[in-house]
């Protein structure tokens, strides 16, 4: 069955190694850019205490801004690969045998139709982790500069291209397209449906599901004081409270202070429109109540975070496998 | 003789269409059995049922001693060759045997070579590249490689020219002799079979309507012709098939063995090819019946 499999799927290996070498070197080569940019901001930083060069502010590292348009293309890139691996080899797996009749022909031979998939899915999935982990390795090594500069692994988008996860997105998408082939039993269609389900799903769980996997951490201050967070967090949400619970909210053109506009404050506290007046003890006062507000999953729980959405989409791998093998055995060939 | 597949109630449904119903067949070792009906009869549910491939609604089956089933002792025994002669197209007939080779316990490539170079089959030549004939022998060769105790061919030579159908047909007969091999093949026309088959399996609106050994079966019918008249008297003594009435004369297919008295009907042997069309008709649409009679008349 190693056999066939292999001489099935030569040509996509041959093709599928091609891309990666292809997306390798870009990786290396806008990588190794990156790399020198931080270290030039750095080094240039170490010798003065004013502004660089790059516009950087030095003591406070305002401006520093490593990467350029390749950042987010190759972010996009990564982002998407996995899915590739279920689309061309998985979808195809079993549909294109149902299509041809071929299956007729392989399952009468002297194996059962539980090893024909065992054997073959087990590659393919193999496959798709090898592919998926390459591009994690080398991603990883490619964004530590950007990482470094605004410590944000954490995000949607990082997050997402790093580490353990795309290993676990490229074998879910090979599940989803041989369960989706398997279901469907033609090619072009299980394609369809493994490309709509593998991005429902990621946004499903990165918009949805992903805030909530350890609840989050919330700090509350009472204003004048203002609660910040240093390091690298996911920030899920902020924001200030009036006394009686509403969210009050800034950003809509008029005299701000808190981060809100100051006709939702105290009429005692309008004198902070004017930036050389003080916080008077009245509008001390009258702030009482008002609350300032950070939602947040701290740095800490980076790699629990990593390790339960990789183990969420292996799971999910599962039961599309499981699908698969119960639809082939009980169902007639 | 011992039986190789024996069905009892065999039924198989899709969603509201039956396409096999009631079947019971019995089907002895070693012979070559012919699986005839018209198109949508049920021959290739019966084939997939009995191959293990599909599952039965209802009812009984044994093959070479048990139920099919997926199985690697139970998939060794059987070859089955279904009607769009799978092959994987990109692959060449050397990489064909390849696969056998790896998938199979019991596996005799040699004879897949000998055999090609005979039939002057190109070994390195992608099998979608090859002629219809020669993707029927491929396939054929490569069911046979297997050893299997049972072959079961739907409908082989469908798409097969005069010509390949004779040369496919010899193949068959050849691996037949000798080996104890069963065959069970499927047509929608008895003709071309006449001469390799020695067993008849009649399908026709999803049910068996006659089956057993050719001699036998043409032993037991008789063509009898005369005036035109009622056919209360011979339906006593014997089962009518069919019955064609033109104006003056009464030409009736009658299955039993006693003696016609009447001295008025002349009684005739009866051809293959005459009794699988009287059965068929029996149960088809009266369009089909009308033609019958019309070529009666001529």
């Amino acid at each position: 069955m190693t056999w066939l499999t292999w001489r099935q799927y030569r040509a996509q290996f041959v093709v599928g190694t091609a891309i990666l070498a292809a997306l390798c070197l870009l990786l290396v080569l806008t990588g190794l850019q990156l790399v020198s940019q931080y270290h030039t901001i750095i080094t240039e930083c170490a010798s003065s205490t004013g502004n660089g060069q790059n516009g950087v502010n030095c003591s406070t590292g305002g401006g520093l801004f490593v990467g350029g348009p390749t950042v987010g293309f190759v972010s996009l890139i990564v982002l998407a690969a996995p899915v590739l691996a279920g689309l061309f080899l998985g979808a195809p797996m079993v549909a294109a045998e149902l299509e041809a009749g071929t299956n007729q022909f392989a399952w009468m031979q002297g194996i059962t139709r539980a090893r024909w998939l065992a054997v073959k899915a087990g590659w393919l999935l193999l496959a798709a982790a090898a592919w998926g982990g390459v591009l994690a390795a080398l991603t990883t090594w490619w964004a530590s500069p950007t990482n470094a500069e605004h410590g944000s692994e954490f995000y949607p988008g990082r997050f997402d291209v790093l580490y353990l996860v795309p290993v676990a997105y490229a074998v879910f998408a090979m599940a989803l397209g041989i369960c989706a082939g398997a279901l469907i039993r033609r090619t072009v269609p299980a394609m369809a449906v493994t490309l709509g389900g593998f991005i429902a799903a990621r946004v499903a769980m990165t918009l949805w599901l992903r805030p909530h996997y350890l609840s989050a951490v919330t700090v509350v201050g009472n204003l004048p004081a203002q609660t910040r967070l240093t390091g690298s967090y996911w920030l899920i949400s902020q924001g200030t409270r009036n006394p009686a619970g509403q969210l009050i909210s800034g950003g809509n053109g008029g005299p701000e202070a808190f981060g809100v506009q100051l006709s939702s404050l105290p009429t005692a506290c309008a004198g902070l429109a004017n930036p050389t007046g003080g916080l008077t003890s009245s509008c001390r006062a009258a702030l009482t109540g008002f609350r300032s507000f950070v939602t947040y999953q701290p740095a800490s729980r980076f790699w629990a975070f990593q390790g339960i959405e990789t183990g969420v989409f292996v799971i999910l791998a599962v039961i599309l496998l499981t699908m698969t093998a119960v639809v082939l055995i009980r169902r007639d060939a | 003789m011992t039986t190789v597949i024996q069905t009892r109630g065999l039924v198989k449904q899709f969603r509201r269409v039956t396409a096999l119903s009631d079947c019971d067949i019995t089907v002895p070792e070693g012979c070559i059995c012919a699986l005839i009906g018209p198109n949508g009869a049920g021959k290739t549910t019966l084939l997939r049922l009995l191959s293990g491939l599909a599952r039965p609604t209802a009812g009984e089956m044994s093959v070479l001693g048990s139920t099919p089933r997926q199985d690697p002792a139970f998939l060794a025994e059987v070859g089955f060759l279904a009607q769009e002669i799978p092959l994987y197209r990109r692959f060449t007939a050397e990489e064909h045997i390849g696969i056998g080779a790896h998938l199979n316990r019991r596996w005799d490539a040699a004879l897949v070579r000998d055999r090609l170079k005979s039939l002057k089959i190109p070994l390195d030549r992608a099998a979608g590249s090859l002629s219809g004939g020669q993707r029927a022998q491929l396939a054929l060769t490569l069911t046979l490689a297997k050893k299997p105790r049972l072959v079961l061919l739907d409908e082989p030579v469908a798409a097969l020219d005069p010509l390949a159908r004779r040369h496919f047909l010899a193949t068959m007969a050849d691996a037949v002799a000798g080996d104890g091999l069963t065959v069970v093949l499927s047509s929608h026309l008895v003709a071309d079979m006449e001469r390799v088959v020695d067993h008849l399996i009649l399908l026709s609106a999803s049910r068996v309507q006659l089956g057993g050994d050719i001699d036998a079966l043409l032993a037991e019918h008789r063509v009898l012709v005369g005036p035109r008249r009622d056919t209360a008297a011979i339906a006593r003594t014997h089962t009518i098939v069919q019955a064609v009435h033109t104006a003056r004369q009464t030409t009736l297919l009658v299955r039993g063995n006693a003696p016609v008295i009447d001295p008025a009907w002349e009684s005739s042997e009866v051809g293959l090819e005459e009794m699988v069309l009287a059965y068929m008709g029996q149960d088809a649409a009266p369009a089909i019946s009308d033609l019958t009679s019309v070529g009666e008349e001529q």
